[in-house]
């Protein structure tokens, strides 16, 4: 997969949920849940991560091909994310959402972003001496 | 080559040298064509720097939000602003507190958009969710 070649729009959606409902919610079955309704939002070309914080969750969504320029569009997901949280979590729940370009043309003449996405590098073998060198994952 | 970290990293995290939580770590983006690894470079800069710098096509500001957790240091995504240069294949994680910047790790494989040809436009990089390496 090349991010940055041409016509492709890379976008990192991030949204901080306060839940109203904070118990009785295995964690896993929110990440089943949220990763089903994003797969619909946002399309199999996606990567998500979720993350649980003291006062919620932190979800990040790095996807190909949403109009993350048009704040219309932003709109619309919010709204929507809003509403599929609601429904899980309670009418009192709180969204944040943040949206930015990663790879693409801004629609603005300036020259497009370009995306890395790098990996981890894990010592384990080395610290533990079963096989010299570094493992990439 | 592989992905890496340095032995004179290694040597000095042993010996107390290295705080990557406090210290100020940046990030670089390297012409392979003008620098080539090898795991006995310890200096960024000064006088008997091991990277030219013809090889520094971007340096990021100072990395945000370092954090160690159980042995994997990790840090917020970051940018290299407005980027004109050679193609660059490589990234280089360095200290910039300690004198003549300390070189921390080396990332030339698995990187997913590499090589990547500047266009005077942002390089937006994605730290991996689960840090940048684990020890």
């Amino acid at each position: 997969m090349n991010p940055n070649s041409a016509n492709q729009i890379w976008s990192k959606w991030s949204f901080h949920v306060r839940p109203e409902i904070r118990v009785g919610l295995p964690f896993e079955d929110v990440r089943s849940n949220v990763a089903r309704f994003f797969r619909k939002a946002f399309g199999s070309a996606s990567i998500m991560h979720i993350q649980q914080e003291p006062d919620g969750y932190l979800i990040e969504v790095i996807t190909e091909g949403q109009p993350v320029h048009d704040p219309n569009f932003q709109r619309y997901i919010e709204r929507s994310c809003a509403i599929f949280f609601q429904y899980g979590f309670g009418w009192n729940t709180e969204t944040e959402m943040t949206a930015k370009l990663l790879a693409g043309s801004r629609q603005d003449g300036t020259p497009a972003d370009q995306l890395l996405m790098v990996p981890r590098t894990e010592q384990t073998t080395a610290v533990w001496g079963v096989q010299h060198g570094e493992r990439t994952l | 080559m592989a992905n890496a970290l340095y032995n004179t990293y290694k040597q000095d995290l042993l010996n107390k040298v290295f705080d990557m939580d406090t210290d100020t770590i940046k990030a670089s983006l390297i012409d392979s064509a003008d620098y080539t690894f090898s795991a006995a470079h310890d200096e960024y800069s000064g006088g008997a720097r091991d990277v030219p710098a013809v090889a520094i096509v971007a340096e990021s500001g100072a990395l945000t939000s370092p954090t160690i957790v159980n042995g994997t240091f990790d840090t917020a995504d970051f940018t290299w602003t407005s980027v004109s240069g050679d193609v660059s294949e490589a990234i280089i994680l360095w200290d910039d507190t300690l004198t003549n910047d300390r070189l921390v790790a080396f990332y030339d494989t698995g990187i997913t958009g590499m090589p990547v040809t500047p266009n005077s436009g942002n390089i937006n990089v994605t730290v991996n969710a689960s840090g940048w390496f684990s020890l």
